[in-house]
C-alpha cells in the first residue's frame, strides 16, 4: 500500500496525491505538470522544475543594481509571452531608467502592448494589473525606500496565481535572506562573463547558481 | 429692371446693365441704395412681395448667466442678486454682469477689484462655456417642434426658418409667443427678431429690437439704422470703418463696393450682402445629439458614497438597454446627485474605451464612488451620457482571439489605473525613425488602436536601457573609467543629427564592460569639450 521509493505505485489514490503539483518530493525534480515558460536559456532551463519560469506566481529577482540584466534575462520568456496571443500585454511597474523602445522592438517585443506605468503605489499597481488577468507579466521594481511586507508579497502571489499570470519582483539583495511565499527567487550578479544567476528558493528544483551569458553585443 | 417673382431660382439674377462684381458703368458705384425705388431698379433682387425664408432669430443675452443657473453653479437667490462672470480664473476682468449688478455700477472690462469695490455683495463666477453649448443645444433640441430647420449661431443665439410653419402654430405671433415661454421654461429670455433672411434676422435680434420684417424690400431700410456693434466684426476692422465716419450699417451699405472689399475684406463684404438677401445664406441644420438621461430618487437619503452604487443600479440598467437598442457606446457619464437645499454633486466617469457594458460602468464607477465626499444627503440622482459613439465592432479573425474580453479588460485596467495614479502615470513607448538616441523614442499616452505597422527595426545593438539625461563619466588619460577601468568591447559607432533642430549631436558610441561585468553604452562628445558620457545599460 505504501509507494515504493523507486517509483512503483501500487495504490491509484497515492497516485493522485503524488500528482498533485503541490506535493515536493525531494530527489525529484522537474516534476510538476505546471505550465512553464521557457526563459530563452538552456543552462538556466535545467535548473528550473518544468524548464523554465513558472506560468503563474510569484517570482523575485534580488538585483543590487537594477538595470543589469534582470530585464535581458526575462526578454525571451516576455516576447514569447506576448507571440501567444494578440491579445496578451506586458505591464512594467516603476522601471529603474527609460526602456529603451527601438532595442526592444528589435528584439521582438510589441510596443503596443506594453504598458509602463511609473507611480510610488507600484505594488497596488502590481496587484491590479495581475488581477486584470489580460497581462500575462508583469515586472516591478521595488526600491530600497519602500518596505514590503509579508502581506504584499502573499497578496501578489495570490493575484499572480488566481489570474495565471506571471509577477516578477526585483528588490534589492538584502531582502535575500528573508522568507517569501514566492515559488521562484533568484538573487543575479552581473559578472565578467555574462551574469551569474543564484537560485535561492525552488519548488520542486534544485538550488544552486549557474552563470549565463546573456545576449551580448557580440552576439 | 425688375424680374418677375416667379422665378424660383435661388441665386436672383443680376440685371444686365451690372458687372459681374456690381460695378455700375457710371462712375462710382453703391452696394445698395437704400431706397426701395432704387433696389427695384438696380434689378439685383426680385420684386418679391414676399420672401423665400422668414427667419426667426433667438438672441440670449443672458446666456452666461443662465448657463450657470441651469448647470447648478449658482443658486437662485444669487441668480436675481448681483453677479458677474469672468473670463477665467486668470484674467481678472469681468466680461459679463447681469442686471442687478449694472444697476450697482458694475461693467464689463472691469477689473475685479473695481468690480468689488463699486459692490460689495457681488458673486463672481467662471464663466462655463460648456454650460452654455450645452444650454444653447438643449434650447435648439426643443425648438426643433416648430420647424425641421433649426440652425445654431454659437455662442448665445438660435435660427429658425418659419415661413412653413406659420399656418399651423396660427401665425407668426403667435409662434413668437410660444418659442417665449418655451424658452422662459428652460431657463433663458431671448430677444427675438424675425427677418428674411438669417443673418438680418440674427442682428436685429442681438440689437434688442422687436423687428418683424417679411419682405426683403424693406430689409435695407430697416438694416441701416443698426450700430456696427451688432454685427461682431473683428477690433481692427471696426476701428477702421470708424475713423472713416462709418457707424451704422446703413453707411456701410453706401460704400462702394470694391473700395470696401478691398480695405476691410470680402469675407464682411459677404456677410453684408447676405443680409441684404443679395447672395444666399447656407446655415448648416443643427441635429440634436442623442443622449441618455434618466433619473431616480431615492427611498431613503443616502449619506454615505459607497452606498450609492446598489441604488444605482436600475439607472445602469436603463443606460444598458438604451445603448444596447442603438449598437452604440459612451466614453462619459455625468451623475449628478441632488440634495435637498443644495446645488446638486456632481460626478463625471471617463472611460479609455468605448464602454457598453453594465459591469463596465459599476467596475469603474465603483472606484470612484467609494471615494466621493457627499455634503448633504443625496435624494436622488441623474445619468446623463456622454455623446453617443457608434460600437465598432472588432473585426479580428476570431482564431486569433483567444480572449475576446480582452479589449473590455485592458480599459478596465487603464481606467481603474489612471483613476487611481493619474493619467500621466501610463504610457506606451513608441520606437521613432531618428538617429538621435535620446529622440528615437517616445511616450505615448492615448490607447486607441494604432494605426500604423510598426517598422521593422534594424539597429545593430541598442541598450534595453536608456538614461534620461546621459551622466558624464570621469576619464583617465583619455578613456572613460567607472568604478575601475572601462574595457570597450564595440565601438565606435558614430551618430549624427539633429541640425535642423538646432541641437546638434555628433557622438561616438562605443559598448564597454565595467570590471564587475556590467555593461554599458558610452559615448564620447565630438563636440568640445569632448567629454565621455554613460547614456545606457545593456541588459
Amino acid at each position: 500500500m505504501c509507494a515504493d521509493f523507486n517509483g512503483s505505485r501500487s495504490d491509484p489514490r497515492i497516485d493522485v496525491l503524488l500528482g498533485n503539483p503541490a506535493v515536493w518530493r525531494a530527489g525529484k525534480s522537474g516534476g510538476a505538470s505546471a505550465a512553464v515558460i521557457p526563459t530563452g536559456f538552456a543552462v538556466l532551463d535545467q535548473r528550473l522544475p518544468g524548464g523554465g519560469w513558472p506560468a503563474q506566481g510569484l517570482v523575485e529577482f534580488l538585483i543590487d543594481r537594477p538595470g543589469m540584466g534582470e530585464l535581458g534575462l526575462l526578454l525571451p520568456a516576455l516576447v514569447a509571452l506576448q507571440r501567444l496571443s494578440l491579445e496578451t500585454w506586458l505591464a512594467m511597474v516603476s522601471p529603474p531608467h527609460e526602456p529603451y523602445a527601438p532595442a526592444l522592438a528589435t528584439r521582438g517585443v510589441d510596443l503596443k502592448r506594453l504598458l509602463i506605468i511609473r507611480t510610488p503605489e507600484g505594488l497596488w499597481a502590481m496587484e491590479q494589473a495581475l488581477r486584470s488577468t489580460v497581462c500575462r507579466a508583469v515586472i516591478a521594481w521595488v526600491g530600497d525606500t519602500q518596505s514590503l511586507r509579508m502581506q504584499w508579497l502573499r497578496r501578489l502571489q495570490l493575484a499572480a496565481t488566481q489570474s495565471g499570470s506571471l509577477a516578477v519582483l526585483c528588490r534589492p539583495r538584502r531582502h535575500a535572506r528573508e522568507s517569501s511565499p514566492a515559488v521562484l527567487r533568484l538573487e543575479l550578479e552581473p559578472a565578467a562573463t555574462g551574469l551569474t544567476v543564484r537560485v535561492l528558493k525552488n519548488r520542486n528544483g534544485p538550488l544552486g547558481s549557474v552563470c549565463l551569458r546573456l545576449l551580448d553585443a557580440d552576439d | 429692371m425688375a424680374v418677375p417673382a416667379k422665378s424660383l431660382d435661388l441665386f436672383p439674377p443680376r440685371g444686365p446693365d451690372e458687372n459681374r462684381d456690381g460695378m455700375r458703368s457710371e462712375g462710382g458705384s453703391a452696394l445698395l441704395k437704400s431706397t426701395p425705388a432704387a433696389v427695384a431698379a438696380s434689378g439685383s433682387h426680385p420684386a418679391a412681395a414676399t420672401a423665400r425664408e422668414l427667419w426667426l432669430a433667438l438672441h440670449l443675452p443672458g446666456l452666461p448667466f443662465e448657463a450657470l443657473r441651469a448647470a447648478g453653479h449658482v443658486s437662485e437667490r444669487e441668480y436675481h442678486g448681483p453677479l458677474a462672470v469672468v473670463e477665467s480664473a486668470g484674467r481678472q476682468q469681468v466680461i459679463a454682469c447681469n442686471a442687478a449688478a449694472l444697476g450697482l455700477g458694475v461693467t464689463a472690462g472691469m477689473g475685479i477689484n473695481a468690480a468689488y469695490a463699486l459692490a460689495r455683495r457681488l458673486r463672481i463666477h467662471e464663466r462655463q462655456p460648456e454650460a452654455e453649448r450645452l444650454l444653447l443645444e438643449r434650447l435648439a433640441g426643443w425648438a426643433g417642434r416648430f420647424t425641421p430647420r433649426v440652425s445654431l449661431e454659437p455662442p448665445d443665439a438660435v435660427l429658425l426658418e418659419i415661413k412653413g410653419s406659420r399656418r399651423l402654430f396660427g401665425g407668426i405671433a403667435a409662434l413668437a409667443e410660444q418659442l417665449a415661454a418655451g424658452a422662459r421654461e428652460h431657463g433663458v429670455t431671448p430677444w427675438i427678431a424675425l427677418a428674411p433672411t438669417s443673418r438680418a434676422a440674427l442682428w436685429f435680434a442681438r440689437s434688442g429690437e422687436k423687428t418683424s420684417i417679411t419682405t426683403v424690400r424693406d430689409l435695407p431700410g430697416l438694416l441701416a439704422c443698426l450700430p456696427l456693434a451688432v454685427l461682431r466684426w473683428p477690433e481692427p476692422r471696426v476701428t477702421l470703418l470708424a475713423s472713416m465716419g462709418v457707424h451704422a450699417v446703413g453707411d456701410c451699405l453706401r460704400l462702394p463696393r470694391d473700395g470696401f472689399a478691398r480695405r476691410v475684406g470680402p469675407a464682411l463684404l459677404l456677410e453684408l450682402d447676405q443680409a441684404t438677401g443679395r447672395l444666399p445664406d447656407v446655415r448648416r441644420d443643427f441635429r440634436p445629439q442623442v443622449r441618455f438621461s434618466g433619473m431616480r430618487d431615492f427611498d431613503d437619503e443616502i449619506g454615505q458614497g459607497s452606498w450609492l452604487l446598489e441604488r444605482l443600479d436600475s439607472l445602469l440598467d436603463d443606460l444598458a438597454e438604451f445603448l444596447e437598442a442603438r449598437q452604440a457606446g459612451v466614453q462619459s457619464l455625468l451623475l449628478l446627485l441632488l440634495h435637498r437645499d443644495r446645488p446638486p454633486t456632481r460626478q463625471v466617469f471617463r472611460f479609455a474605451l468605448l464602454a457598453t457594458q453594465r459591469e463596465h460602468f459599476v467596475a469603474v464607477m465603483s472606484e470612484q464612488l467609494s471615494r466621493i465626499q457627499l455634503q448633504a444627503p443625496a435624494r436622488g440622482a441623474k445619468l446623463r451620457s456622454g455623446p453617443l459613439l457608434m460600437n465598432a465592432t472588432l473585426s479580428k479573425p476570431f482564431f486569433f482571439a483567444t480572449n475576446a474580453h480582452a479589449p473590455e479588460q485592458i480599459s478596465r485596467l487603464l481606467e481603474r489605473l489612471q483613476a487611481r495614479l493619474g493619467a500621466d502615470s501610463l504610457y506606451r513607448l513608441q520606437a521613432i525613425d531618428d538617429h538621435r538616441p535620446e529622440h528615437a523614442w517616445r511616450k505615448v499616452a492615448s490607447w486607441q488602436e494604432g494605426k500604423t505597422a510598426e517598422k521593422k527595426h534594424s539597429h545593430r545593438c541598442r541598450p534595453l536601457w536608456l538614461l534620461a539625461d546621459p551622466q558624464p563619466l570621469e576619464h583617465v588619460g583619455g578613456w572613460p573609467v567607472s568604478g575601475g577601468p572601462l574595457e570597450i568591447r564595440r565601438g565606435p559607432e558614430r551618430i549624427e543629427g539633429g541640425w535642423w533642430a538646432g541641437r546638434d549631436v555628433a557622438r561616438d558610441y562605443y559598448v564597454a564592460r565595467t570590471a564587475a561585468g556590467v555593461r554599458l553604452w558610452i559615448y564620447r562628445d565630438r563636440h568640445v569639450p569632448h567629454g565621455w558620457f554613460l547614456h545606457g545599460f545593456f541588459g
